[in-house]
């Protein structure tokens, strides 16, 4: 038996994101999922049509994590029926001051990102011992 | 009166009538159920994409009979992120299996799929009889 998942709507992003991509069409929100552990962050990033060149991901002075994706996918002409827009993405994460900038890694594939963003030494988990 | 219809409701009404040809089966029209899919009229093909981010080719599978194309799979999460704890969960994961009628004749055995960065091509050759036919005037 499949249970059938209702897929929203893309979520078209406001002007001011756009024009901070130098972007003239249409730019997106792709859907994110987020895992955390005490050693680390994971950022799971649709970003269907994308190649591997075509993402940058930057933290800037006020610790924002910024994942942009340039869609360089082409869809045929005489459209029938559209659920689906093709565009740029964008998004944006606060980070804690516990992250790690410089220790970001990240892939690319088949259109899924997935960022890790470690956790500073000094703000993982300790564990004590306890002497007998 | 020349105008004696609302032109502008007129064409939403032929649009969504439009979009209800390649209603999903047993579904009113204008649902959107995983994945997004859009669909191209062309000449010879008609060419239906779906975006499945993260899945791979051998994942999905793709059937037609009886003029419905169904793509269907599993979007599974991440392999290496079972033990965190999930904070934010947007992405579509699970079992799904959409089914779009094509209305023209396809010749069957010449479908085919490719998939690239997370984006299925479907590309379904109209059978002679469905392809637009040029009529030339004969002069006399």
């Amino acid at each position: 038996m499949t249970t059938e998942i209702e897929k929203r709507e893309k979520q078209e992003i406001g002007t001011t994101a756009a024009e901070q991509m130098n972007y003239s069409g249409s730019a997106f929100s792709p859907d994110v999922d987020i895992y955390s552990s005490d050693e680390e962050v994971v950022f799971a990033v649709d970003l269907p049509g994308v190649n591997k060149g075509d993402v940058t991901i930057e933290v800037d002075e006020t610790n924002t994590l910024i994942i942009k994706g340039k869609n360089s996918h082409k869809e045929p002409d005489n459209t029938m029926l559209t659920q689906y827009h093709v565009g740029d993405y964008y998004r944006a994460f606060q980070l804690s001051d516990d992250y790690d900038k410089e220790k970001i890694t990240a892939k690319l594939e088949n259109g899924l990102l997935e960022v890790t963003v470690v956790k500073k030494e000094e703000a993982k988990p300790k564990k004590i011992e306890i002497k007998a | 009166m020349l105008w004696d219809v609302d032109v502008w409701s007129e064409m939403e009404r032929l649009r969504r009538e439009m979009n209800g040809l390649f209603s999903d089966y047993g579904r009113t029209s204008g649902s959107t159920i995983y994945p997004l899919t859009n669909v191209y009229d062309g000449r010879e093909n008609i060419v239906v994409t779906a975006e499945l981010p993260g899945m791979t080719k051998d994942k999905v599978s793709i059937t037609f009979s009886d003029g419905a194309l169904t793509i269907s799979g599993k979007q599974e999460p991440l392999a290496n992120v079972k033990k965190m704890t999930v904070i934010r969960q947007e992405r579509a994961l699970g079992d799904f299996e959409k089914s779009l009628r094509i209305p023209m004749k396809i010749d069957q055995g010449k479908i085919t799929a490719s998939f690239t960065n997370g984006i299925l091509t479907v590309t379904l050759p109209k059978s002679e009889e469905a392809k637009p036919k040029t009529i030339t005037i004969e002069a006399r």
